[in-house]
């Protein structure tokens, strides 16, 4: 049995073992282990110039590992909370992303951080980061709901050739347990079905996925069977098992805690409404966070955030239609 | 632009309220959603937000008083431009909401533009069905996938069964909305007939005297229908309880006497309804005969023209019919059936007399009055039409 | 599954609390009622027993309280303003208080309301045998001439808080002390006095939760 955490840090040290391309960087993450442990032993383990303490340069972390993919190298950078990722923009958007296109160059470089809210984290700690980043052409983006894809997903992301924003939700850290094999690999660009159902469709990604199975198992209780779709992949988009979701049920609501304006649920809503029109028996719903800043204390997160309530109450009117 | 706010009424049959306490005082800044004001009403205190943003100009009650429904209680100014144009706007007006279901009224509204989702109608294009004749189970009778699924259950098993001296053809949407509404009315009311027949000679004297007046002044035809609808109108004020709804246990006394009339229409029966026909002189009921009849004959009838009905009255007569056990229109308790005048030997003061007479049905719900009062009341309209036949001139 | 449009039911949580003060009560519905108004939270539905406890409506009139505070804080009977509607009212142990936390915005008919709590009261009477009726004009449950259930609601921004109170097997001596929702005439009762018998609480729980889900047409899971 291990938690999400521990399975984040295996896939890291797995990697590590495999390839001794792939090496480490980021604030705190060697000597102390990470601010939430999850490097704690590698350094032991790999020695300094594997696992390196940086400092507190987020724009120097990702330049730094673009310019050591450049040279061959597979970095994992670290943001100590992916909220940081807003100071490294440029090195992301600008140089990693465009490298490919602009002169063939491949930049295998993954960046990850704890990422999402629900701990009573505040505004800086508790950010949802993907819609910053996804309509930027050159990155992959992914988000794990369960310890297996913790561990599949970011093995996945670091073989992969290009630059991968692991999106790790630290709600789920150490609330998450699971018994899985040692060798998994999850490929990119995949989404899986976590319930089956024929009444209504939620598509979610990351902490909400649990979120979605919650309001699923009160909507059963009315009789409503629910298909719950996993994303696991944001970009690349698995756009054919969302299709598929849809022309089944008919009805689809799109679940993420991101804030709803300009939220991932948009592009998802303009693409099914594009593609499966004939098959929409009811309007597409979405749930999110509130487009506020993430808020501190209770009962203001609380509030905000999208919960099962929220959610089988969206179901429900939708299931008037 | 000034905004007076009024008390709202926010359940039926509660008539006043007390300020219990304001939110905010003149000049006062208030956003569109902000509590406003509280007010209490027996065992309730409930707080009212601001329908607008903007700021409070005057409160004009007191707290502690005691107010009446769609009383104005307050002033906002909402900020949008110097027009003096004041407008009345209801705290929430929500009005009366029943539990009841609706059905019954809306099996009676053919809209002509109803939507279907794109998944409905890509179903009815592979399968081959007119929509028109699919019942809506959703929302505001909305079909919905599986209604049509289920409807091409149907049509499977029935397919088998066609033999080939039958021909079968679906019911047409009204059809089948009339059909429905029928049984659920034969299903719902305690219904039964009693018959009244009625000397008509004072109406025909009456018509006599304005016909000509009507069609040369007002373009107007003048039937006995307006005399009948004027006598109807006088009656439902005598015995309220006929111009009422069932509701559960309890009775609910309707305020206004709005009064359909059945009309036959190319593919079926629509039952426009004149509002407050109490109100309104032989004239106007002229016109407003006139007008629905035309409007239902062009299918131009609005929702409302088919909604809020308290009584009804068909006219079987128009094709002959000497007498009729009309159905009840839900959820009303009564319907007036006028048969055919026709004219006849009676004997008045023990001679016989020639005299023009028709039969009225009325058909009654049982659960809200009984025969004794339903009885009364077309007495009383007997007695209306023939000793004071309601004036065509004034 | 039933073919055409679903209608699901809201879900309701049901909260039951042995004894817990009047005014801890007042501050907990506060806090579910902006949970349940922002809609983050299930509705709910809250059951308890009050202490000896002489409540002030939004409608009081002070000749309806019989003796003063002090000399009735003696007797071990606080007295406290409360938000709701009504007049003046007496809560204790044996007497079922119900709170339900409703979001009525989509059916905003407060008479109905009403209406449909003294339904509840008199459908779950009705369980124990007793037979109750609705009397216009004076909102409760009565049995005969006296009063077994009285109502009390406020409503803020569409969500329902305070609601009914039950006479199950409260002590009705204290009605002594005032004069109930301003009702001279007529006295209270309670289950136990019309059963001669206890009656369990559990049980009436039990009855109001049923009643509850039918009349308001929430589900309890």
């Amino acid at each position: 049995m291990i938690t999400y955490l521990e399975a984040i840090r295996q896939a890291l040290s797995e990697e590590m073992e495999a390839d001794p391309r792939v090496f480490l960087l980021g604030e705190d993450i060697g000597a102390y282990g990470g601010a939430f442990k999850v490097t704690a032993g590698l350094q032991e383990k790999f020695g300094e110039e594997r696992v390196i303490d940086t400092p507190i340069s987020e724009s120097a972390i990702a330049g730094v590992a673009i310019g050591a993919a450049l040279s061959g190298l597979r970095p994992v950078a670290e943001m100590q909370f992916i909220d940081f990722i807003a100071c490294c923009f440029n090195m992301i958007t600008n140089y990693a992303a465009k490298a490919h296109y602009c002169w063939g160059a491949s930049i295998p470089i993954v960046i990850r951080g704890p990422y999402g809210g629900g701990v009573h984290a505040g505004p800086f700690h508790s950010q949802c980061v993907e819609s910053f980043f996804l309509n930027t052409a050159g990155l992959k983006i992914v988000a794990p709901a369960t310890v297996l894809d913790a561990k599949g997903l970011l093995k996945a992301a670091i073989r992969d050739p290009n630059p991968v924003l692991y999106l790790e939700h630290k709600f789920l850290y150490r609330r998450l347990k699971d018994d899985i094999l040692r060798d998994v690999f999850v490929p990119l660009g995949q989404a899986v079905l976590r319930r089956e159902g024929k009444h209504l469709s939620i598509i979610t990604y990351s902490a909400m996925v649990h979120v979605a199975l919650e309001a699923a198992d009160q909507l059963a209780r009315s009789g409503i069977e629910t298909d719950v779709l996993d994303l696991r992949t944001l970009s690349p988009l698995d756009e054919d098992s969302v299709l598929q979701s849809v022309k089944k049920t008919n009805k689809v609501l799109l679940l993420h805690e991101a804030s709803r304006f300009g939220g991932f649920g948009g592009e998802l809503a303009a693409i099914i409404a594009e593609k499966a029109f004939e098959y929409l028996d009811g309007p597409i719903v979405r749930v999110a966070a509130m487009d506020t800043p993430v808020p501190f204390g209770s009962p203001l997160e609380e509030t905000y955030l999208p919960n099962a309530a929220k959610v089988f109450e969206a179901a429900r009117k939708l299931m008037g239609y | 632009m000034s905004i007076r706010v009024v008390v709202p009424q926010i359940g039926q049959s509660i008539a006043e309220a007390v300020i219990v306490k304001w939110y905010k005082k003149p000049g006062d800044p208030i956003e569109k959603g902000e509590t406003l004001v509280e007010i209490g009403t027996d065992k309730i205190n409930t707080e009212i937000p601001a329908p607008v943003s903007g700021i409070v100009e005057k409160l004009l009650v007191e707290e502690g008083t005691t107010v009446e429904v769609n009383t104005e209680i307050a002033v906002l100014s909402d900020m949008r431009g110097a027009g003096k144009a004041t407008e009345i706007v209801r705290l929430e007006a929500q009005g009366f909401h029943s539990e009841a279901p609706l059905t019954p009224q809306r099996a009676s509204v053919e809209t002509s533009d109803v939507r279907h989702s794109p998944f409905v109608r890509k179903l009815a294009q592979e399968h081959n069905i007119d929509l028109s004749h699919v019942r809506g189970t959703g929302d505001a009778g909305r079909i919905t996938k599986d209604d049509v699924l289920q409807f091409i259950e149907q049509q499977k098993t029935q397919e088998i069964q066609e033999t080939s001296d039958v021909e079968r053809i679906p019911m047409t949407r009204i059809r089948k909305l009339i059909a429905e509404h029928m049984v659920l009315s034969k299903r719902t009311a305690a219904d039964l007939t009693t018959f009244f027949e009625i000397d008509m000679s004072a109406v025909v004297r009456e018509r006599e005297i304005a016909k000509e007046i009507f069609e040369n002044q007002y373009a107007l035809k003048l039937t006995y229908l307006p005399f009948v609808v004027a006598a109807v109108s006088r009656a439902l004020r005598k015995f309220p309880v006929v111009n009422s709804s069932i509701e559960g246990d309890f009775i609910l006394y309707r305020k206004e006497c709005n009064i359909g009339i059945a009309m036959a229409v190319e593919d079926g029966l629509l039952v426009p309804v004149i509002r407050r026909a109490d109100e309104k002189s032989v004239l106007d009921l002229t016109r407003a005969v006139a007008d629905l009849a035309e409007r239902a004959r062009a299918r131009h009838l609005s929702a409302d023209d088919l909604q809020g009905g308290t009584f009804s009255i068909t006219n079987p007569g128009v094709f002959g019919a000497l007498m009729g056990t009309p159905i009840i229109h839900q959820p009303q308790v009564a319907i007036l059936g006028i048969g055919a005048v026709v004219k006849r030997a009676v004997v008045i003061q023990d001679a016989i007399t020639i005299r023009p007479m028709a039969c009225f049905s009325l058909t009654y719900d049982h659960r809200a009055m009984d025969g004794a009062v339903a009885d009364q009341f077309l007495a009383h309209i007997k007695k209306t039409l023939e000793n004071e036949c309601p004036p065509a001139l004034k | 599954m039933p073919a055409g449009a679903q209608i699901v039911e809201r879900i309701c949580d049901l909260i039951v609390l042995d004894s817990l003060p009047y005014g801890d009560a007042v501050k907990l519905q506060e806090e579910h009622v902006t949970a349940v108004a922002s809609g983050a939270a299930h509705e709910k539905l809250i059951l308890l027993q009050h202490p000896p406890v002489i409540t002030l409506g939004r409608g009081f009139h002070p000749e309806n309280l019989l003796f003063d505070a002090s000399w009735l804080a003696g007797q071990g009977v606080s007295v406290v303003e409360s938000g709701r509607g009504g007049d003046v009212t007496y809560h204790g142990p044996g007497q079922v208080v119900g709170y339900p936390i409703l979001n009525i915005s989509e059916h905003p008919d407060l008479h109905l309301y009403l209406r449909n709590l003294e339904e509840l009261m008199i459908r779950c009477v009705a369980d124990f045998g007793i037979t109750a009726h609705r009397e216009t004009g004076m909102t409760g449950a009565w049995v005969e001439k006296e009063k077994i259930g009285a109502i009390g609601v406020r409503v803020s921004r569409w969500v329902t808080s305070h609601g009914f109170a039950l006479n199950v097997n409260t002590e009705l001596k204290y009605f002594d002390y005032i004069i109930p929702c301003g009702i001279k005439q007529h006295g209270v009762t309670s289950l136990q006095k019309l059963l001669g018998r206890e009656v369990e609480i559990s049980r009436v729980h039990d009855s109001l939760v049923s009643h509850f889900q039918e009349i308001f047409r929430r589900k309890i899971l």
